[in-house]
């Protein structure tokens, strides 16, 4: 099967609910750095190294570009279609609570924190940081779209959104300390 | 992932009967498993020879057999398999996916070939009032036309090929369904629905971008040629 087709030449694009859009519209802006950023979680578990807890972290990585591939469906239906009704509700305060448990685990295994940490260290733990900007810059973009286009389905995904990029600046700090490799504190 | 995105289990049930088509396509009708529900516009995945092939349904969803539209191409190793089955053969396939569904609007249909198998499940669904472009290379390519001329407000088979649309009827478009939209179609908001070739659909996508501006569009392209 042939990926190009052609149809977005001319700088448009279509959303899953028919609509054709131009490419720098908010709404496509932000879908588009949903699947940034689902991008980036998978460079995150081809970096993770072989420590403790591997498959269990590759299985929550998975889990999570599950749920953006449904907020990305969510962000490509225009505010007022009824088409949002063919997508399952998004179950944001469940996913929320996962990652939350997940956070709380995580930081049970770490050091308190008394200052800024310089991103970096082993490269999962980097790429994790990396995925951690490129969320909050989704939240900034899902919130941009709200407010120029309306609709209540962007908002349901924002507090999800918020609590993932928590999620990879703990897996970062987690990371670098299951492999033994120091954080650097940024003092000022 | 979500109601109707992800197909999940396979299905196993028996033939019922083959219905030729053309010498290029047929209708395959499976007994309808118990429990199997679907909307009109969705497919299915076959597995056979080893391998898979999406088919769409044409049947609605409370007729008593579940009918796939196959393409058929005789050296294709899927095709010519479904097309050597007989009644009580079985067939494995996998639960109904897909988001090509009709939404409310001023419905525009636009096919090529096997492409307008989708809209047979609409129109089969009670769906009407619809325009149906439906491209073929011949008029006996022109599938389900019967069903079509009953059912849609405005039917038009569009036959690529100018010498076999003059020696057609004339209610027949000479031209292929691109330059119907180009042409033909009267400027205005529409919800277009494409499904075919590739390059039909890229080629309708920028008809419509530039002629029918605000309307919405479905696709649903195919470019496997390999049966």
């Amino acid at each position: 099967m042939k990926i190009y087709t052609g149809t977005g030449d001319k700088g448009r694009t279509s959303l899953f609910s028919g609509e054709r859009l131009k490419k720098n519209a908010s709404r496509v802006s932000a879908y588009g750095t949903i699947d940034e950023l689902c991008s980036f979680v998978g460079v995150v578990i081809a970096a993770l190294p072989q420590c403790d807890g591997r498959q269990e972290l590759v299985s929550t990585l998975e889990e999570i570009q599950a749920v953006l591939f449904k907020v990305g469906a969510i962000l490509a239906t225009s505010a007022s279609s009824p088409d949002i009704g063919l997508l399952q509700p998004f179950a944001g305060e469940e996913a929320t609570a996962g990652l939350e448990s997940r956070i709380d685990a995580m930081e049970a295994e770490l050091e308190e924190l008394h200052s800024f940490i310089l991103p970096g260290g082993h490269p999962a733990a980097a790429w994790a940081q990396v995925s951690r900007a490129v969320c909050r810059r989704a939240e900034r973009d899902i919130l941009t779209c709200v407010e120029t286009e309306g609709g209540h389905h962007g908002e349901a995904v924002l507090g999800y959104i918020n609590r993932l990029s928590d999620y990879f600046f703990v897996l970062g700090r987690y990371l670098n300390t299951m492999t033994g490799t120091a954080e650097k504190h940024w003092h000022g | 992932m979500d109601k109707y995105g992800q197909s999940s289990g396979a299905c196993e049930t028996v033939v019922a009967a083959k219905r030729w088509l053309s010498d290029r396509a047929f209708e395959l009708e499976l007994v309808k498993p118990a429990g199997f529900d679907f909307l009109p516009g969705q497919k299915v995945e076959v597995y056979i020879a080893g391998t898979t092939r999406e088919y769409t349904i044409v049947s609605a969803p409370g007729d008593k057999h579940l009918s796939l539209c196959i393409r058929y191409l005789a050296k294709g190793k899927v095709s010519s398999r479904l097309a050597a089955l007989r009644a009580g053969d079985v067939v494995v396939f996998s639960a109904p996916y897909g988001y090509f569904l009709h939404r409310p609007g001023r419905s525009v249909f636009v096919a090529t070939g096997t492409g307008v198998a989708p809209y047979v499940s609409f129109a089969r669904s009670g769906i009407r009032d619809f325009i149906l472009l439906h491209g073929a290379a011949a008029a006996s390519e022109l599938y389900y036309r019967p069903l079509f001329e009953k059912t849609a407000a405005c039917y038009v088979g569009c036959l690529s090929r100018l010498e076999e649309a003059a020696a057609a009827e004339s209610t027949l478009y000479a031209g292929r369904v691109t330059d119907y939209l180009l042409q033909e179609l009267v400027p205005g908001q529409y919800t277009f629905y494409l499904c075919g070739n590739g390059k039909m659909v890229a080629e309708a996508m920028k008809i419509i971008d530039d002629r029918f501006q605000r309307s919405r569009i479905f696709t649903e392209s195919f470019f496997n040629d390999n049966g």
